[in-house]
């Protein structure tokens, strides 16, 4: 028996990281055995520390890393939405969200750990829900996407494998192709699952590209045909109803997440933001714009303002100057006149 | 039988130029031998024959150089286009920062942008001044960075140095743009530091989160090793020396927030890191609205020293940027160089000091 090697295993190793929040970590952990993402650089194990804590780790190996950088963007998609959502919710962290628990990217080998996966992918259970567990499961989907909106973050992947289901929640997970709210958008042309504006990668990210993406998660989880159309004709009135203007061409056109809770008479609560720090940064944009004012007050600037606009006040000076000449001669005319006027009568 | 310079350089109009390397003022163009720099056969010396046609000796000394007098032989032999008479002056720009706060990156990163062809959507046309020098900074400044993903070495304390120089075109003609690396600490000695300060036309303060913000690493905001400082010597010094206080600057300047990608899962710059480019528009209000949230970020980490130069520069504009887009492990950047937002302040200084022209550009930096 290999003593050494044993005791190293039981040792564990050491895993450095930075939680959601920007506080160091360091934890000793085993690892499981790793898994490829399908179609993606990114690889996935399990990871269990000597505190009994087992999370998910997903990381990209460090030759493919180095050789084609783009292949880590997955990772920093989904480090920046779960940043992003920790900060918005930070202890009230939501259920229906797949939670980042640390990251570091900028190791050779970059990693990302989440919270357990719950349940299964909805793909596996779809077209066997009860109309119960049905509704349950629309309210938790559209529940989840109205917490993705609060948190200006766009999934921009939604599938029937990235929704999970637990039989009382949904988890969205795979935030690999996330964006914030106004990005520029990623052309996606394979997915049958994405909006058009997505598919043709024209426009910015928006939270109806989710609303489009979650109907057809719907369709799916409802019909169990694998591959659905966005196309409500023959469905269910109730269907038809809810999914009103989903598939709208326009993404202005289709309903909210909350537009849909409340066709579900579902609540729209959201929980508080934590504003201590937001109100430092509040605070910082009102100086910065006391400061500009006191430097540009609001009075004519022009005079202060570059070479483009010289000519024009050049030109300006020059009609100033043809005006008092101007004056100067027709008042020297009438002095003239005048002149001779009263010179004369006397 | 060929021309002698002199003879060569007759019935050019005569000027007084400032050189944008040296620094120093004197007639141009003058000197005893034109050069001719080839690609690979370096500078040589240039031989035009006797009563060569006029035509023909125009173009000739269209790409001819000669050395630069440098009257106070306190600058390595440098070389300036024979027509450098006939641009406007030159437009002196420091970065201005300390040691660590990645000025040399910075400044190798917007470089190797310009290269590849970074300015050319804003309607500008870049060629070097002296070629020689440019391309000895494109070995040894550009290339490890960039191509090989190299640290290289930053300019040592309390030095002002000549980093490389380009001539600018666009339709406002012709303006040769010069880049000085100043460390901070020796402004208050004479020669090329104090010819420096009394010429500079733009400013680029460079700021480091792991000083102005206690964040060394990705995503590390745990509590601060050292207490917060309250100033920077470098702003500090060039700020100073400009005569800052009793009313405002008017030499346009960029605060830049280096190292961006550190906070790039941080609001605001999770947001700012994938906005798209303006294709070659200025854009004002944008560019007050990033400027707002980084002045915003260090005000609410209390990084006030950072933020002297907003507030005692009239025009000013402040940004995110990332000369390497990750951390190096040791000598390299494990994942490659890859430069994030380096072109946006240079572009709002060019707008702010008419190089590039326009309203727009005249509302950079103004309410």
């Amino acid at each position: 028996m290999d003593v050494t090697k044993d005791a190293t295993k039981k040792a564990g190793s050491e895993l450095d990281f930075v939680d959601p929040h920007g506080r160091r970590q360091s934890w000793t952990v085993h690892y499981g055995p790793s898994s490829d993402s399908a179609g993606t650089a990114v690889r996935s194990r399990t990871v269990t520390s000597d505190g009994g804590r087992t999370v998910v780790q997903r990381w990209v190996p460090a030759e493919l890393a180095t050789r084609v950088p783009a292949s880590c963007d997955p990772l920093e998609n989904e480090v920046r939405a779960g940043v992003r959502l920790a900060g918005r919710f930070r202890d009230a962290f939501p259920t229906e969200v797949v939670r980042l628990i640390g990251y570091d990217l900028d190791r050779a080998e970059p990693f990302l750990l989440l919270s357990p996966y719950r349940g299964v992918a909805v793909a596996e259970v779809a077209g066997r829900l009860g109309l119960a567990e049905q509704r349950q499961f629309e309210v938790s989907l559209f529940r989840s996407l109205l917490l993705l909106a609060e948190a200006d973050i766009v999934h921009a992947g939604l599938t029937s494998t990235a929704v999970r289901w637990d039989g009382k929640a949904v988890q969205i997970s795979d935030f690999s192709y996330a964006a914030v709210v106004g990005d520029p958008r990623v052309a996606r042309r394979e997915s049958a699952w994405a909006s058009p504006n997505q598919r043709a990668g024209t426009g910015v990210a928006e939270a109806a590209d989710d609303i489009w993406a979650a109907g057809m998660v719907v369709l799916h989880a409802v019909s169990g045909r694998a591959d659905p159309l966005p196309d409500l004709a023959g469905r269910g009135p109730a269907l038809q109803n809810l999914l009103r203007d989903v598939f709208a061409a326009d993404g202005a056109q289709r309903p909210s997440a909350a537009d849909l809770l409340r066709r579900l008479d579902a609540h729209t609560y959201l929980p508080p933001a934590a504003d201590g720090v937001q109100q430092a940064f509040a605070e910082g944009r009102q100086v910065f714009d006391r400061v500009l004012t006191e430097k540009w007050p609001p009075t004519p600037t022009v005079a202060l303002l570059p070479a483009p606009e010289l000519p024009r006040h050049r030109m300006a000076r020059g009609q100033i100057a043809l005006l008092v000449a101007a004056v100067l001669v027709v008042a020297t005319g009438v002095a003239v006149a005048m002149a001779l006027l009263f010179g004369g009568s006397r | 039988m060929t021309s002698s310079a002199a003879t060569m350089l007759e019935g050019l109009a005569v000027r007084s130029v400032r050189c944008p390397i040296c620094l120093d003022t004197f007639d141009w163009p003058s000197g005893d031998v034109l050069y001719h720099y080839e690609e690979r056969g370096g500078r040589q010396p240039l031989a035009m024959p006797l009563g060569i046609d006029e035509l023909k000796r125009r173009d000739i000394l269209r790409t001819a150089e000669l050395r630069c007098p440098n009257p106070s032989r306190d600058t390595p032999a440098h070389f300036l286009p024979v027509s450098y008479a006939s641009y406007a002056e030159p437009l002196v720009v420091g970065l201005v920062g300390e040691t660590e706060s990645g000025k040399s990156h910075l400044l190798a990163a917007m470089i190797a942008q310009i290269q590849r062809g970074g300015l050319q959507p804003y309607g500008l046309k870049v060629d070097p001044v002296d070629i020689g020098q440019h391309e000895d900074y494109l070995r040894d400044r550009v290339e490890p960075l960039i191509l090989r993903g190299e640290k290289i070495p930053g300019t040592g304390e309390d030095v002002t140095s000549y980093a490389d120089a380009l001539l600018i075109t666009s339709a406002a003609g012709t303006r040769p743009v010069a880049f000085f690396d100043v460390a901070g600490g020796n402004l208050v000695k004479t020669g090329q530091p104090s010819r420096f300060l009394a010429g500079v036309g733009a400013l680029i303060f460079v700021v480091d989160p792991g000083t102005a913000l206690q964040q060394r690493g990705l995503g590390d905001r745990s509590a601060p090793r050292e207490a917060v400082r309250s100033r920077d010597p470098a702003f500090d010094v060039v700020l100073s020396r400009l005569g800052a206080g009793a009313q405002y600057l008017d030499v346009p300047a960029a605060v830049v927030l280096n190292k961006a990608d550190r906070l790039r899962f941080q609001s605001p710059v999770d947001f700012w890191m994938r906005r798209p480019g303006n294709g070659g528009r200025i854009d004002s209000r944008r560019l007050r609205e990033e400027s707002r949230d980084v002045y915003a970020l260090l005000y609410e980490h209390n990084a006030h020293a950072w933020l002297r130069p907003f507030h005692e520069c009239r025009r000013c504009t402040l940004h995110f940027a990332s000369a390497t887009g990750g951390e190096p492990d040791g000598d390299r950047y494990p994942r490659g160089v890859r430069p994030w937002r380096v072109l946006d302040p240079l572009v709002a200084l060019l707008a702010m000091t008419g190089v590039i022209p326009g309203s727009e550009s005249a509302a950079v930096g103004v309410l």
